[in-house]
């Protein structure tokens, strides 16, 4: 076998297990989605606390509560909020965003730290009618942050469930499990609950606060804060709760130099953190209210000591000892209702479609579920779901949300409808911070975060091919990429669309562009794009650009250039590197280096906490050693990139970056931009249907746009199924449509339907119930339904099994109970994990040698 | 040669064994070999392993405190080097176990014998994989010497405390002939200037790579430059090599290379390497820690190095005099440079000190943010059980806690080279390690029926990490406690007598693990249940019968009675008693029709046994 063949057999067998194992992540997500309602936006059967016993809201699932549901969750008393809180009056703008000024509150100005933070005003992007989502906390006249460490002068954000006393309280707060590597560059306790025995003059010792010792230790005299969830259970150790990577606060977020600061908080509703129950409905249909700490730190201690003289030189004590709690800023957050009205176990019609309409039919579903039909959505993928509308298989669905219309072969002799549904748009999220030398001229922007970025497809490909030397396992020492820059910001190219970063020092390097698993239209969009730009084509056929930058040869060797079915990321280079020889052979590969994101919503989520997972440190000490993660990018050094889709992005609050479309502008994903992309869509070989067009001109053309039809295999469909689908539609042409945060809206980071496109959609809906009525395809004619109460005659059909046998009526195949059983879900997850698993494990094995192999 | 036969042998013939075992070790017999490298021929009361920053002064507070008594009882403080033989032994008659080298390694073991952890395993100096049991280690080890603080947040309750004692920094060595300027820490941001293509004198610079070249001669003497710097009129070019020591060190960890803590960053950029560079003359030569190898005859050479560590080679000569203890000068003519202006040093030979201005940036130019000494400044710990720091009557109280012979050693201290910590040495508030689960159950077989009975058994079983054994504590209702056992060292399971009075109480059982890693565990006493049979003797026709029942439990003598049961129908009852000896016959007064039937057995239990049902008997009726 030649070299070329063997580098190329082994990608295809990667693809190939990539497409099996998407097929398993798919049934995984499907199944797990179906059961719970995990907060991620993924389209999940709303969970409800409607069960037969306790009125818990902990159906996700989640390993944070147990098993035993409280069987009383006492109702708090909605107290008239005083619109003046303690810590200050609270000033609403028109856009939804507060502000609050640190000096109005009940503040103590012989306070050590009084003077820094008097001029502390903090704003809010957004406090009401919250679901999971992302707002913005930033701040002025703060005092710069050192960096690397939260010695002093930084700012810590908490989320508190309201008891109804009228101000939050340190116990009721998700607080105490940060990340080791925050914990590790804040001072002694400053990062948890614990308390030292009279540090805090004002802070109480008494049995509430002290740990009780236990029985192998009567003498421990150590004392904390206890955690109170809202249902009333209470313990000091939290990680019954919660732990360092579900909880939402932000252990310090620092001040830049010019007294500014801005740090995004992920607002929990009960559906991530049940133990807070934010937006859960309470006994008395009250729902729960919560708050928004904010704990500015200064220079010293509770007794008044500076942080010079503490251990570590770093303040210490934990922002709920009494001292420092008074020094807080708490604003209400009020939520919109987790409860949806669906009730668990009721039939469900089963849909199956893409990841980029998911949130908008999580919306839907939610809403239509109170009075209309109960919809499951199953995210397999565009291909998948094409196929699956036409199988033969009683339970499959009839209806698919795709980007592409079928291909004839894939058709066959269905009977196909294709409607509008949803239109949004491939995105490249960025969670970057200015990182600058210290003779630059923008220095004042130094560790705040950038905001703008400009992407050619030809930088694209270099990310997506690994052709960079920092994506590559022992990149600085492999000869084939000799001649390639380091990282993106090293890479002159990306330097002349962003200028500014000629200013970045020059070991900050981004941690590759995240790619999720699996395949869809919107990904083979990207590569379209690609390829239809001449120098990015160029690039990937194995072409230098005029820097001297080729290709990664294993790309080249995919064919990549060529191959319009691509509709994944994969990773074929299968270098491995292990730095020292007590490290087993192989080392780590790519897979670790650069590891897959489960889905688009996982990137975004990764993009927010700057954890790109990668796993490359041997640490010898765990038993049984193993890589691990190093955890996410420090504060101040980050430098994320991820493909994600628009609607996740704007749920986290990321910055997007302008794409070049084939026309030469650069242009960033909005509502307008979105629609001009499409407005040049070209006309598919199904009439109604327009593709993605990878060379739109437009100077305001967003380049990755994307348009969802729902596509009806309207004879294979049962009657049920016909009328269930036409209801769906005619809700998404109407109200669907409607931009907001409600149930049933179309969430933020959509575009509506032109209304051409509603028409079009109401006309298939309308088309499918008379289908019910009168139908005109071959399986509804004869079915022997005795409940159909019509008595029209029905046209003479030539029976195809021939004169006088019967057709069995079809069998209502599509409904099914919502399945309870996260099994399947992890069954499939192993299936699918395997398929990834085992290829990249014989990648790594087997193929080490042939990595010698390559051409030079 | 297997592990377990040693342990038999050193029993037997101590420490012998271990010569007689083949390890690396003198053929000599043990006070020699253990008193190489600071193992003393007697053993320590409070025997310590870890970090080889601190095997120094850790030796020297040793042999500064000195013995219990006379020169042949043990030693209050018995530290044992990183680096060293393969194996120690802690204790007299102790297993001799691997010498765990490293911060980490000692945390591991320590952990390990306390029970929170059932095994460590980590490679010693000697390159041999060592592994550490719970049940071979347990009582061996009572503290670990940490370079490093604890890592992730605090646990007020848990089981290991980090003791702070003492102070050091970690600044940069070079040659004593280098071309390198003073430098100071610098800022994240320093960079080359883009037209001068100087850099600034910072560690920051060098260790980002922003500089890497450094300008002798000319206008620029002692600049350091980056790499597109052109040498001007009279002036050369000497190439800087950044090294940090191999990757198990913990002052490498420190510097940079290892996660978001270190100090320069989580990786190694290209310029900075961890062997010997071409051209400096020790091409391909590991970089140890606190060895000035490297460095030797390289004007462009740098590593980060301990001050306290060069301070204690600098005075080995005196310390080896003044104490005993061997520090190996391993400095191959390194000099500390000025950082921030501050001399790091001050004295002489035998008489060096650390110059504490670095701890407190005195005089330090710059001094803002994160760009003064004290950024680069370590705080020292011994990890202590946090049960016998919270016991003022332990050993270990009394030698680490606030106010201690430790804290209270500060000559010694400094003599090492270490800052003293003003407030704060001894604070065992910091704590990590969550204790590990235990678990505990109880059964109560009786005798019963014999009048002189004064007692009877309960059966205890304990699991724990190492099963150690501990405290049995049988509490009743009210948690009061009514007796006492234990559950000996490598056993798990113990017979608690209990006075006759308790045997209707529910009790409890409550085991403390004699480890303080481990955490208590309590269960209910199960009263056992009965085993019923019942067998048919000759049902025949018509309506009487007999059925023989038979209520069985080892060692036990039930009472109470039986019923015979047609569905809720009671057909026929019968009593036992003690000298029934658990079985009755019991005429069945009205047999059901013909045909195949079951009957239910009904035990009503007594005060010692459950009730029981047993449903398993069927009949066949003839007519």
């Amino acid at each position: 076998m030649t070299r070329n063949r063997r580098l190329k057999a082994f990608p295809a067998f990667v693809l190939l297990n990539i497409i099996f194992g998407t097929a398993f992540a798919g049934l995984a997500v499907s199944a797990a989605n179906a059961t719970e309602g995990d907060g991620t936006p993924v389209v999940t059967e709303t969970p409800v606390p409607t069960e037969t016993t306790a009125p818990d809201t902990t159906t996700d699932g989640s390993t944070a509560n147990e098993s035993t549901p409280v069987t009383t969750v006492p109702a708090h008393p909605r107290a008239t909020r005083p619109v003046r809180s303690v810590s200050g009056d609270i000033t609403k703008n028109d856009d939804g965003s507060v502000d609050v000024a640190w000096a109005d509150g009940d503040r103590d100005n012989t306070d050590p730290n009084y003077d820094l933070f008097a001029d502390l005003v903090f704003h809010v992007s957004n406090t009401e009618n919250l679901s999971y989502q992302v707002v913005d906390v930033t701040w002025v006249n703060g005092v710069t942050s050192p960096q690397g460490e939260f010695s002093r002068n930084y700012v810590q954000i908490m989320q508190c469930w309201d008891d109804g006393s009228g101000t939050a309280k340190p116990e009721n707060c998700q607080w105490g499990a940060p990340s080791s590597a925050l914990s590790s560059i804040a001072g002694n306790n400053a990062a948890g609950r614990g308390l030292i025995e009279n540090e805090d003059a004002a802070q109480s010792y008494a049995d509430g606060f002290r740990i009780p010792p236990p029985r192998t230790n009567p003498n421990l005299r150590q004392f904390a804060v206890p955690f109170v969830s809202v249902d009333g259970k209470r313990d000091f150790n939290v990680l019954s709760f919660f732990d360092s990577t579900l909880t939402n606060e932000i252990t310090g977020a620092p001040t830049a130099n010019d007294g500014t600061g801005s740090q995004p908080f992920e607002v929990h509703t009960s559906l991530e953190a049940p133990h807070l129950g934010c937006g859960a409905v309470q006994p008395g249909g009250a729902v729960q209210d919560c708050w928004l700490v904010i704990v500015p730190r200064g220079e010293y201690n509770t007794a008044g000591i500076r942080y010079t003289d503490n251990i570590g030189s770093r303040l210490n004590s934990s922002p709920l000892s009494a001292s420092n709690w008074a020094d807080r800023i708490e604003i209400p957050l009020t939520f919109k209702s987790v409860v949806s009205g669906c009730a668990i176990g009721a039939e469900e019609q089963g849909i199956v479609g893409n990841e980029i309409v998911g949130p908008a039919f999580s919306s839907w579903q939610a809403f239509l579920c109170r009075d209309s039909a109960v919809f499951g959505f199953s995210q397999i993928g565009d291909s998948e779901a094409r196929r699956q509308i036409v199988s033969e298989l009683d339970s499959a669905a009839r209806l698919a949300i795709v980007s592409d219309p079928l291909d004839d072969t894939t058709a066959g002799t269905a009977t196909l409808e294709y409607a509008p549904v949803a239109q949004s748009a491939t995105v490249i999220a960025f969670n970057i911070n200015y990182l600058l030398g210290s003779n630059s001229d923008i220095f004042d922007k130094n560790g705040t975060l950038v905001t703008d970025l400009t992407l050619n497809a030809r930088l694209v490909a270099k990310m997506l091919t690994q052709s960079y030397r920092n994506d590559v396992p022992d990149g600085d020492n492999q000869l084939y990429l000799r001649s390639n820059p380091r990282s993106l910001n090293h890479d002159p190219e990306f330097l002349a669309l962003n200028p500014e970063f000629n200013d970045f020092v020059g070991y900050i390097e981004p941690a590759g562009l995240l790619t999720a698993l699996g395949n869809s239209d919107a990904y083979s969009a990207v590569w379209k794009w690609i390829r239809a730009d001449e120098d990015a084509l160029a690039f990937i056929s194995g072409t230098e650009d005029e820097w001297g930058m080729k290709v990664n040869p294993y790309y080249e060797a995919l064919g990549i250039d060529a191959d319009t079915t691509l509709d994944s990321f994969p990773k074929a280079d299968q270098s491995t590197f292990r730095e020292y020889s007590y490290i087993p052979d192989p080392g780590y590969s790519s897979f670790e280096l650069r590891p897959y994101v489960l889905d688009m919503a996982e990137s975004a989520l990764k993009v927010l906490r700057a954890d790109p997972g990668s796993k490359i440190y041997w640490d010898e000490t765990r038993n049984p050693a193993a890589f691990i993660s190093q955890g996410a990018q420090p504060l101040g050094r980050r430098f994320m990139l991820g493909v994600t889709d628009f609607a996740s992005a704007q749920r986290l609050g990321l910055s997007v970056a302008h794409l070049v479309n084939f026309g030469g502008h650069a242009v960033a994903p909005s509502e307008d931009s979105i629609a001009a992309g499409i407005a040049e869509f070209t006309d598919s070989e199904v009439s109604g249907v327009s593709v993605f067009n990878p060379k739109m001109t437009g100077s305001n053309s967003y380049p990755l746009a994307s348009i969802d039809y729902a596509v009806v295999n309207v004879c294979a469909a049962s009657d049920a199924q016909l009328r269930d689908y036409a209801t769906l539609l005619d809700f998404v042409a109407g109200d669907g449509q409607h931009i907001g945060s409600a149930y049933g809206d179309l969430p933020d980071g959509y575009v509506p339907l032109s209304d051409a496109d509603r028409e079009a959609t109401r006309a298939i809906s309308k088309a499918l119930t008379s289908e019910v009525k009168s139908p005109e395809c071959a399986e509804h004619v004869t079915t022997i339904d005795t409940t159909t109460t019509d008595s029209t005659l029905l046209p003479p059909v030539v029976d195809a099994d021939g004169p006088g046998i019967v057709d069995t009526p079809l069998v209502n195949v599509a409904a099914g109970e919502t399945p309870r059983d996260p099994s399947s879900a992890a069954k499939f997850a192993i299936l699918s994990a395997l398929c990834f698993g085992i290829p990249s494990i014989a990648a790594g094995r087997v193929l080490v040698r042939k990595g010698m192999d390559l051409p030079t | 040669m297997k592990f377990t036969a040693l342990t038999k042998w050193s029993a037997a013939f101590g420490v012998a064994a271990i010569a007689a075992c083949g390890i690396a070790a003198p053929a000599s017999a043990d006070p020699a070999f253990l008193a190489a490298n600071n193992d003393q021929g007697n053993f320590g009361v409070l025997a310590g392993v870890g970090s080889d920053t601190i095997q120094d002064i850790d030796n020297g507070l040793q042999a500064a405190l000195g013995h219990t008594g006379a020169a042949t009882t043990n030693w209050k403080f018995a530290s044992y080097d990183a680096t060293g033989s393969a194996w120690i032994s802690t204790k007299y008659l102790g297993d001799p176990m691997y010498r765990p080298n490293g911060s980490g390694a000692g945390r591991d073991v320590l952990l390990t014998a306390i029970g929170y952890q059932t095994s460590a395993s980590s490679t010693t100096f000697s390159g041999v994989k060592g592994t550490w049991k719970t049940e071979r280690v347990a009582g061996q080890v009572q503290f670990a010497r940490s370079s490093s603080g604890p890592s992730g947040d605090n646990l007020p309750a848990g089981v290991i405390a980090y003791v702070p004692f003492a102070k050091d920094v970690v600044s940069y060595a070079t040659d004593a002939s280098t071309d390198l300027p003073a430098l100071s820490v610098g800022t994240s941001s320093d960079v080359a200037d883009g037209t001068t293509h100087i850099a600034p004198s910072t560690l920051w610079s060098i260790y980002t790579c922003a500089a890497t070249k450094v300008v002798t001669g000319g206008a620029n003497d002692g600049a350091l430059v980056d790499s597109v710097y052109t040498a001007g009129a009279g002036e050369t070019l000497v190439p800087i090599h950044a090294y940090v020591p191999q990757s198990s060190s913990g002052t490498a960890g420190y510097w940079q290379g290892k996660d978001s803590a270190s100090k320069f960053g989580s990786t190694l950029p290209s310029c900075v390497k961890r062997a010997g560079i071409a051209g400096g003359g020790h091409e391909g030569v590991s970089v140890q820690e606190h060895d000035g190898t490297v460095l030797e005859g390289d004007t462009g050479a740098i590593m980060p190095f301990s001050v306290p560590q060069w301070v204690a080679q600098g005075n080995s000569a005196a310390i080896l005099s003044d104490t005993g203890v061997t520090v190996t000068d391993r400095r191959h003519g390194a000099v500390l440079g000025t950082l921030n202006g501050v001399t790091p040093i001050s004295g002489s030979t035998g008489t060096f000190a650390m110059n504490t201005d670095l701890l407190t940036d005195t005089g330090a130019s710059p001094s803002t943010g994160n760009n003064k000494p004290s950024w680069l400044s370590r705080t020292m710990y011994h990890l202590v059980p946090s049960a016998k720091m919270d016991d003022a009557t332990s050993a270990e109280y009394a030698m680490f806690g606030t106010g201690g012979l430790i804290c209270s050693a500060t000559s010694t201290i400094t003599k090492f080279g270490f800052g003293t910590l003003s407030s704060g040495c001894g604070d065992s508030s910091a704590r990590r390690y969550a204790a590990a689960a235990s678990t505990v159950t109880a059964t109560a077989p009786r005798t019963m029926g014999y009048d002189d009975d004064t007692t009877f058994p309960i059966s205890v079983s304990v699991s724990s990490n190492g099963n150690q054994g501990g405290l049995i504590e049988i509490e009743d209702a009210s948690n009061t406690v009514i007796v006492t056992g234990t559950v000996a060292a490598n056993t798990t399971t113990v017979t608690i007598n209990v006075p006759i009075a308790n045997i209707d109480d529910e009790l409890e059982v409550w085991f403390t693990p004699t480890l303080s890693g481990i955490a208590a565990d309590n269960a209910a006493v199960d009263k056992l249940t009965s085993v019923v049979t019942a067998t048919n003797t000759g049902a025949k026709l018509k309506k009487t019968g007999t059925v023989t029942v038979s209520v069985r439990q080892k060692g036990a003598i039930p009472t109470g009675t039986v019923t015979i049961k047609d569905g809720s129908t009671v057909v026929g009852t019968g009593t036992l008693t003690v000298l029934s000896g658990g079985r009755v016959t019991v005429t069945v007064s009205a047999f059901p029709a013909k045909g195949t039937k079951s009957l239910t057995v009904e035990y009503s239990g007594d005060a010692n046994y459950a009730q029981k049902l047993d449903t398993t008997t069927s009949y066949v009726i003839k007519k």
